[in-house]
């Protein structure tokens, strides 16, 4: 399939607009407090209506392409939006935008809302720009970038554990940066080019290419949560304000991801991957990432840790798609990437929501928590529902299709780990679900008996210290009910609406005559094989 | 290199003298008329930056420029103004301007500056001196000037430690003369001459040549603090005051690495070296103070100390560089000159301005001080954010081309060095930044109000800081090319 | 390529009758008495500058003044050798009398002092100009005579020790060189100075008789040049009153022995002669021992004048270790060293004697700190410190490089180790004295007016800076004039 290049720096001009914003309201913090929030949102609102101006041009068979003649240092880095690209960006920066929303209802009583907002610019700038790069360079300096502005929202408490978690995190993230860097210096030095221009840069074996594929796999990897450098995920994403989690679990793991599709698909090729065996290596570690993610997770209390694991086994699942070398893989991958984007993050704003609302993090305590936000929990439900693959949400679609692709290429095994996994995750979301709305026995802190879950919406869409008919439970004392020491009401809408929007992306997609984002897919995975 | 087409000039020999009269008129001002005394040590550095940005237009047209003056038997003095001389010229005296001012407002308020002007500037026309000498003998005699100049500055404080860390570096001098001296005789005896720009003097092979080698290597070692010749290093840089710290740093221990390049590739040569193989002493000895240097760095409290040692490391990087023999690796060491220079420079100043406010010069004391001065500290996370080697900040340039020097020749295990190194460098600098900024939200005992300064202490700070990133982010990095033309020269 | 001129004559005579006038002033007609002095030995430096052009021009200045016996004549033979110790002495007399007014405003018995001193230069421009074996003995020992009264000036007992030493090795020496004379006229019929020696001729017959005169001669010589163990007497002769030291110990006797030895290598000898002879082997040990052990013993010392005596005994043996080498580029670097030397070490002595006149501290450590107060001084100090040293670019380094090269060159190796060792020595006795008066807190503070009289401090700076330009452009001054020495030689 042809695609004609278009030469245009659109794509650079795109990415600063968020960085730009990022260093305005870092130096100018003094003047720009007041508009912060309203910065952030509408910044990252802009980027997102940016990202689908290209969209029609990439579909049409366009492939932009910007080669920035500075930065010469020593090689010129380029921007390239192919259909990969795309389709990452129109979701990465959806949920981006969601992210931003929901932050001022989180953040309402946290300290240093400017430099949380700066960051957040910034850090979206670097994401985005990694999956905009169009060589392996540019994708490393944003990549790095990314990485140090994510490390200051990780730590955003300041508290022990948090600056713990963080400096797990930046230490690793370095060491991945650094992972990259080598397999990119190797790449050049075998090749002379980093750029994502041609396939399969990489024909010729030698130990140099093998050494440099595993540090590519081992940087990237780091940064999506592969098995065995996935150990600062688990840290990182509780202990980052929840927003943040989203964020990382659902858009930033995916960064690691899409490095490990360019390495594979556009610097070496599949072909040269599959001659030298390195798939079955990574296919074991993707198995085992599955399965590891999966068990861990069910041992969790904490909700966000819970949730945290959960995402190093769904990613498990997408290596597993790449790694299977095939299109219907790939399918399966990028499906399944796009629907645990949109899973987790919603996962994570209602976690986000139930932290601010009542204070409690653990599970444990969450019990009957759906009576009283039940919004949240109906959104968390969905998300729930499409993780363990339900149909006919999305998480079902994408599951069957790396199933189908499992027995194509003749690894039936992967099916069993799928369905096995699968099995886990029900083990480890549902009871969350079940006990949110029905809390069994009632104790000291519970009242009434459970009421249907689509309930009270209209009520509790006002703000967290509102005073709230039950009208389920008419009780006396206990009128309302408390949660770790606070009211529990339901969220203030514009929490709501972004968990609403990521609910109904879960589910919308699936259940249209179109889907529009397999459509992407499709296309993402066409340009790869074919060109 | 042919000798031919030399173009004569006195350039080199007024940008080194530049320095020395300004310390004279200084010493006049100081006695006489007072107000014009900022006035000279300022003119005492920027007139060396203004001729050396002229000779840098000559330069470009005119190629190589040579002075000669018969003095100074048994060789001559002679100056010699080719690439390298001319990239570090300019590093040198744009480095001179920016740390004298800082110096100036370092030194604002007291009164037992006065003197350390002088010493600095008649250190800075040493150093000059060496960079754009044209044989090894006018290299010498610069160097052992520069050296006893700087150990006034190393004990300028009068406190015991400053003395016996002044003393320690003496000491080494001396021996480092020593060493020298003798390789410059048997060079001079074996070959006839001690001149640059003939691609290499020797021809044979004796003990008595290799012994020659070995003192050039532990003359200049000491210098520019390579394993195991050090040891001066640490207690000097934590006992003398700021801005002796910066010039040595960012300045001082460059000389030795200029002659080590000078020895490697201007009096030996290129293909004798890779005969030979000694190369691979500098070799072994590079990678264990890349090592070594950052696990000492890792272990100190003093902010300085830590910084001398890092020093070390990044010397280090510079060495294997040179080591390797090879086009792309000499790139990235000579561009890893200005990197460090400008990174170093930057931490040692922002260093200094927590000194001269606070007072504190251990690391652990030092939470919380982003909230007193932000800008210093940013400044500061620049240049440590720098060292791990992230682009687009220098020393990214810097390793990208010593590791594919390091491919080229076949040792790809280098990198691993690099990356272990980097890593290290990680360890010792985030913390500093992060303590800065975050993590005292609970505690009590941390002064929160911004502090003011003086617009000297702090610019400096920020043009060095600047310049981890600039020279990459231009459409055009110009250190970076003339590193290329640097490297073109030997190769 | 002989020539008679008066010069010669006027160099011995001047002082004589400077001396006498002296004499005949009043004690207390200072101004006068050291009008004379001064006028006396610039009358010696001028008579003797205005010969070299001559000599370096290649001729030979001759002046006859009485013939004993054939071959045993006393006469004055100006040759490039001769004019490096004549013209040396002559210049740096100028300063050290100039100096010694200063010094010894305040010390007792001047007339007597300024007599001896003035009558001195008359001695040494005589070895200086000697033309054979006898005329160099006899003004030898007149010089001994001579310098006498100087070294037991102080009076005391230690003084009359320290004189009664000094004069029973002088002329312990001086029997031996006497010894040699008539051994060596019986030999060969006439002693005087020749190019390529005159003992050739008897060489193969006689050469064990000729190896002991060679022994004989170098011991006799070798007490005045201070080389080991025949050194004892220099430093008990440190109790002269500086000047005296500065010149006379550090300049003019020892150089006098140094260049004795050199009259017996170069002149009696020849070079062709030593080597066949493989005498210089055993010379260069124990010449090599008397350099590190010079160093290593000037270590030990705590008081300044002492231990710049021992660092003498290590200078000097530079010298003749250089002549050992029997080689161009070592030769050089020994006999340039006779001048670099007697520049640096004078100045050395020159800043001792004006700290021990403005503070009255002789011991090393009562200097600390004393830089605040004589700052000029002890840079001076310094600038002689680091020339011994070798740093470049003061004269020292020229002489070190010198010996380095040749002793590389001519494959004894082993000399140019002795040298980087002395180098290194020098460096730990010579340094911390710098360091102690600059960078150390002492009692010292600083005075109003000039930090020591004007007629010490001038000389002494003047001379620190010749220190500095004779090592910047020795290619101009000092070794174009040794080189024309070597062209006898080789």
């Amino acid at each position: 399939m042809e695609y004609e290049i278009v030469h245009t720096l659109l794509p650079a001009i795109i990415i600063f607009v968020p960085i730009i914003s990022g260093l305005l309201l870092f130096f100018f913090a003094n003047w720009l407090d007041p508009y912060k929030e309203q910065i952030c949102i509408g910044v990252t609102g802009l980027f997102f209506i940016l990202v689908l101006t290209m969209y029609p041009s990439i579909k049409s068979g366009k492939i932009l392409l910007g080669i920035f003649q500075y930065f010469s240092f020593p090689l010129s880095i380029s921007f390239k939006v192919d259909q990969l690209t795309i389709f990452l960006g129109i979701f990465f920066a959806f949920a981006w935008f969601m992210a931003a929303v929901f932050s001022p209802g989180y953040m309402a009583h946290e300290h240093k809302k400017e430099r949380y907002y700066a960051f957040f610019l910034l850090a979206e700038g670097g994401c985005m720009g990694t999956i905009f790069a169009g060589d392996l360079l540019g994708l490393f300096v944003f990549f790095e970038f990314m990485a140090l502005t994510t490390y200051v929202l990780i730590a955003h408490e300041e508290n022990a554990v948090t600056m713990f978690a963080a400096a797990k995190y930046l230490y690793m993230t370095v060491f991945g940066g650094l992972s990259v860097f080598v397999g990119l210096l190797m790449v050049y030095f075998l090749t002379g080019s980093v750029s994502f221009n041609r396939p399969g840069l990489l024909t010729e074996p030698s130990t140099l290419a093998t050494v440099a594929f595993f540090t590519l796999m081992i940087g990237f990897g780091l940064k999506a949560g592969m098995f065995p450098v996935h150990v600062w995920l688990p840290d990182a994403h509780p202990a980052a304000p929840s927003p943040v989690s989203a964020a990382l679990s659902g858009i930033m793991l995916k960064t690691g991801l899409y490095g490990m599709i360019r390495v594979i698909y556009n610097i070496y090729s599949p072909e040269f991957i599959q001659h030298a065996n390195w798939d079955t290596v990574m296919l074991i570690l993707a198995g085992i990432t599955i399965l590891l993610g999966s068990a861990m997770a069910l041992l969790q209390d904490d909700l966000k840790r819970r949730l945290a694991y959960s995402s190093i086994a769904q990613i498990g699942y997408i290596l597993l798609g790449i790694f299977l070398l095939s299109q219907q893989g790939l399918i399966g991958g990028l499906y399944h990437l796009f629907t645990h984007l949109f899973m987790k993050s919603l996962l994570f704003l209602c976690a986000g929501a139930i932290i601010v609302q009542t204070g409690i993090r653990n599970i444990s305590q969450m019990k009957g928590i759906g009576l009283k936000m039940p919004l949240t929990m109906f959104f968390f439900t969905i998300a729930s529902l499409t993780m363990v693959g339900i149909p006919p949400f999305n998480g079902f679609i994408s599951k069957w299709q790396l199933s189908l692709a499992s027995l194509e290429v003749g690894q039936p095994i992967f099916v069993v780990i799928l369905i096995a996994s699968s099995l886990l995750n029900a083990a480890y979301y549902f009871p969350i679900v079940i006990t949110a709305f029905f809390p069994g026995q009632p104790d000291a802190h519970h009242g009434a008996e459970p009421e249907s879950v689509d309930a009270h919406s209209d009520h509790h869409e006002e703000t967290q210290t509102d005073n709230l008919e039950d009208s389920g439970n008419k009780q006396g004392p206990s009128h309302y009910r408390y949660y770790g020491g606070r009211l529990a009401a339901e969220a203030p809408w514009h929490m709501v609406l972004p968990m609403a929007l990521l609910a109904i992306g879960c589910i919308i997609f699936a259940l249209l005559p179109y889907n529009w984002p397999w459509e992407l897919v499709l296309s993402a995975t066409r340009s790869l094989f074919n060109m | 290199m042919p000798q031919a087409d030399l173009t004569i000039s006195i350039i080199p020999a007024l940008i080194v003298l530049s320095p020395l009269l300004g310390a004279g008129l200084t010493f006049l001002a100081d006695r006489y008329q007072s107000r014009l005394r900022n006035a000279t040590v300022i003119a005492g550095v920027l007139i060396p930056l203004l001729m050396t940005a002229y000779m840098y237009m000559v330069f470009q047209h005119q190629g190589v420029l040579y002075f000669k003056l018969n003095i100074l038997p048994p060789t001559g003095l002679e100056f010699r103004v080719d690439s390298l001389s001319m990239y570090m010229t300019l590093l040198f005296t744009f480095f001179a301007l920016v740390i004298t001012v800082y110096t100036l407002g370092y030194y604002r308020d007291k009164e037992d500056g006065k003197v350390f002007f002088y010493i600095l500037l008649l250190a800075l026309g040493g150093c000059f001196g060496v960079v754009l000498s044209g044989n090894m003998f006018t290299f010498f005699l610069f160097f052992e000037f520069m050296s006893l100049m700087f150990f006034p500055m190393v004990a300028y404080k009068s406190t015991p430690e400053s003395s016996a860390a002044g003393l320690k570096f003496f000491y080494m001098t001396i021996i480092a003369g020593v060493a020298m001296f003798w390789a410059v005789v048997v060079t001079y005896l074996d070959t006839g001459s001690t001149s640059f720009g003939a691609g290499g003097l020797f021809t044979s092979v004796s003990p008595l040549i290799f012994s020659a080698f070995i003192c050039y290597l532990i003359a200049l070692g000491i210098k520019s603090a390579m394993i195991p010749l050090h040891i001066w290093m640490a207690d000097a840089y934590a006992a003398a005051p700021t801005p002796a710290a910066t010039v040595s740093s960012a300045i001082m221990l460059k000389t030795g690495i200029v002659g080590i390049i000078r020895v490697i590739h201007d009096l030996y040569g290129l293909s004798y070296i890779q005969d030979v193989g000694w190369n691979n002493i500098l070799l072994v000895l590079a990678i264990i103070g890349m090592l070594y240097g950052s696990v000492c760095a890792f272990a100190q409290d003093d902010l300085n100390r830590r910084l001398a040692y890092s020093g070390v490391a990044q010397i280090g990087y510079i060495l294997l560089g040179i080591s390797l023999l090879n086009e792309l690796a000499l790139v990235g060491a000579v561009y890893h000159i200005m990197a460090h220079a400008f990174m170093k420079g930057s931490l040692f100043l922002c260093a200094g301005v927590i000194y001269v406010n606070t007072g504190k010069t251990k690391i652990s004391e030092m939470q919380g001080i982003g909230l007193q001065m932000p800008i210093i500290m940013l400044c500061f996370t620049i240049a440590a954010v720098s060292s791990v080697g992230i682009p687009p900040l220098n020393l990214f340039v810097s390793k990208w081309h010593l590791g594919l020097g390091a491919f080229e020749v076949g040792m790809p295990w280098v990198i691993a060095v690099l990356i272990t190194s980097s890593l290290l460098n990680a360890s010792y600098y985030f913390p500093i930044s992060i303590n800065a900024f975050l993590g005292c939200r609970e505690l009590k005992n941390i002064e929160r109000k911004r502090l003011r300064f003086q617009p000297l202490r702090i610019i400096p700070v920020i043009i060095l800081a600047l310049g981890a990133f600039i020279f990459t982010i231009a459409p055009f990095n110009w250190p970076l090319d003339l590193a290329r033309n640097v490297a073109q020269l030997f190769f | 390529m002989n020539m008679a001129l008066p010069q010669p004559l006027i160099a011995v005579i001047t002082p004589i009758i400077g001396a006498i006038i002296i004499r005949v002033l009043d004690e207390s007609e200072a101004a006068k008495r050291h009008l004379v002095a001064v006028v006396s030995v610039s009358v010696v430096f001028i008579s003797v500058l205005s010969m070299l052009p001559t000599v370096l021009a290649g001729e030979v200045i001759k002046v006859n003044l009485f013939s004993f016996l054939e071959g045993l004549g006393l006469f004055f033979n100006i040759d490039p050798l001769g004019m490096v110790f004549g013209l040396v002495s002559s210049t740096l007399w100028v300063f050290a009398t100039v100096y010694s007014i200063g010094y010894m405003k305040h010390e007792h018995g001047q007339r007597g002092y300024f007599v001896f001193f003035v009558l001195s230069c008359s001695a040494a421009m005589g070895v200086a100009f000697a033309g054979n074996l006898f005329t160099l003995y006899i003004f030898y020992e007149y010089l001994a005579i001579c310098t006498y009264p100087l070294v037991v000036h102080a009076g005391t007992e230690e003084s009359v020790k320290a004189g009664i030493k000094y004069i029973s090795y002088s002329l312990a020496g001086g029997a031996l060189v006497f010894l040699s004379i008539f051994i060596i006229h019986d030999l060969v019929g006439t002693l005087d100075f020749m190019p390529g020696g005159i003992l050739n001729s008897v060489a193969a017959d006689h050469s064990t008789l000729i190896k002991v005169v060679f022994v004989l001669l170098i011991a006799g010589f070798g007490t005045k040049a201070a080389i080991m163990p025949l050194h004892s007497w220099l430093p008990g002769a440190m109790v002269a009153p500086t000047p005296v030291s500065a010149l006379l110990h550090a300049v003019a006797i020892v150089k006098a022995g140094v260049f004795g030895i050199s009259r017996v290598f170069f002149s009696l000898y020849g070079r062709e002669l030593l080597a066949e002879l493989n005498v210089t082997i055993i010379l260069a040990i124990v010449i090599s021992f008397t350099i590190i052990v010079g160093s290593l013993m000037a270590i030990k010392q705590t008081v300044l004048k002492l231990r710049l005596a021992y660092s003498t005994i290590g200078q000097l043996g530079y010298i003749t270790l250089g002549m050992l080498m029997l080689y161009p580029t070592g030769v050089l670097g020994g006999l340039v060293h006779i001048i670099n030397h007697a520049v640096l070490k004078i100045t050395l002595f020159f800043c001792a004697g004006m700290i021990i006149t403005v503070t009255g501290k002789k011991n090393l450590d009562q200097l600390r700190g004393i830089g605040k107060q004589m700052p000029l001084t002890m840079l001076a100090f310094a600038v002689g410190a680091l020339g011994l040293m070798g740093v470049t670019p003061i004269c020292g380094y020229i002489s070190k490089y010198h010996l380095l090269a040749g002793g590389i060159a001519s494959g004894n190796q082993a000399y140019a180790y002795v040298i980087m060792t002395s180098s290194l020595l020098n460096a730990i006795y010579y340094l911390p004295i710098i360091v102690n008066a600059f960078f150390r807190e002492g009692n010292f503070k600083k005075q109003a007016g000039p930090e020591a009289p004007l007629t010490m401090l001038v000389p002494t700076v003047a001379l620190a800076v010749m220190a500095i330009l004779f090592g910047l452009f020795a290619n101009y001054t000092t070794i174009p004039f040794i080189e024309t020495v070597l062209k006898t030689i080789f």
